[in-house]
């Protein structure tokens, strides 16, 4: 008994001699993290005062786009596109939008527009198509948001009607794409060579 | 009180950061980041604790512990995982004992055991502090130390007595 407890002891005295290992704490990124902690140079004067001030900017710029925007929506609802003008005849439903759309605009160089419910996700099975008489003055069109994907047509503006229906007005057929081709998005990230770009500059010399 | 000054935790960096870390590395295997975040919760504190160096072991016994609940994988029961790593202890030309056997000696015995162990040896915590920290008294936390030292005793027998022979 005396004996294990004196090799006890040793046993100690032996475990004492061991250093645990070197700490691998980053002491510069402890002191620097230790120091923001703490809040060490946080409440420096001047510098609160510039980031109330700051503050202040920004909360005057956020306020004045939020009016610009709000005024912009109320000058919207104010003047609707009146859509009652526009004559059913016209419409023509589109079954196959491609199809339609490329038999139409091989005969009609204007523009095509479709008119689609604007709750709807699928565009192309809602859709209508009129012809460019029946675009009036008081439609409002701009360029389009979306990019066309491969086998459709270049959607280049969008039109809203103000009926809770949207327009896009394909372009003429020039710049129809077959469907058969690479999507024309893809072409046109796609740089020219030099060579290719020496044999347009050709063509159009002769 | 005084309060948390950079000299104050400076010092207790040299001093207890390396046996802190031992005392992480039993449930974690990134103990500096341990060590680290209970050091950054100290100089949080408005004031320094009445007993840093027990606080900070405390400290670091709570994450390191969390650590492992959340770092443990399924296939590691949670009694007998330990960090395998990194070294627990420097090599000692002056000791009988080698440290690697050491280091698996402690990683064998029962972690309560073993947690007694490296803060009284190691941590030069008394067996009140230990109680203190770990929940228990200190004649628990004393049983649990020389239980401790008589099953280590037995897994290093065979190395003990081969190197002081």
């Amino acid at each position: 008994m005396e004996n294990e407890e004196q090799i006890i002891n040793e046993l100690v005295e032996e475990l004492g001699k061991l250093s645990p290992s070197q700490s691998q704490i980053n002491r510069d990124d402890l002191f620097y993290r230790a120091g923001k902690a703490s809040g060490a140079g946080k409440v420096s004067g001047i510098k609160h005062v510039q980031s109330k001030k700051q503050l202040r900017i920004w909360q005057s710029y956020s306020a004045v786009m939020t009016l610009c925007t709000f005024i912009g929506f109320g000058w919207i609802m104010q003047n609707p596109v009146n859509s009652e003008n526009l004559k059913p005849s016209e419409l023509m439903v589109e079954k196959n939008s491609e199809k339609n759309s490329l038999e139409n605009n091989s005969d009609k160089p204007e523009a095509n527009i479709i008119f689609s419910d604007e709750n709807s996700n699928v565009r192309s099975e809602n859709s209508f198509i009129l012809s460019e008489d029946s675009v009036r003055s008081d439609h409002r069109i701009h360029y389009s948001r979306f990019k066309p994907k491969p086998g459709t047509y270049l959607a280049l503006r969008e039109m809203y009607l103000g009926d809770g229906r949207t327009g896009i007005i394909f372009d003429p057929p020039q710049f129809q794409e077959p469907v058969d081709s690479k999507p024309a998005y893809e072409e046109e990230r796609k740089p020219k060579t030099y060579r290719e770009l020496m044999e347009e500059l050709m063509d159009s010399t002769i | 009180m005084s309060s948390v000054t950079p000299t104050i935790i400076s010092r207790l960096l040299d001093e207890h950061a390396d046996r802190l870390e031992l005392y992480a590395i039993q449930w974690s295997d990134s103990p500096e980041d341990i060590v680290q975040e209970a050091f950054i919760e100290l100089a949080k504190q408005e004031q320094l604790p009445r007993q840093p160096v027990s606080w900070l072991y405390r400290v670091v016994r709570n994450r390191a512990i969390n650590w492992r609940r959340s770092h443990q994988s399924r296939k590691k029961h949670e009694s007998t995982y330990v960090s395998q790593t990194r070294a627990w202890f420097e090599e000692n030309p002056g000791s009988q004992l080698d440290a690697q056997t050491v280091a698996e000696g402690l990683q064998n015995i029962p972690e309560e055991e073993r947690e007694v162990i490296v803060a009284h040896i190691w941590g030069g915590l008394t067996f009140e502090q230990i109680a203190e920290i770990t929940g228990t008294t200190s004649s628990t936390a004393h049983r649990y130390y020389q239980s401790g030292l008589k099953s280590l005793k037995n897994l290093l027998d065979l190395s003990w007595k081969t190197k002081n022979k």
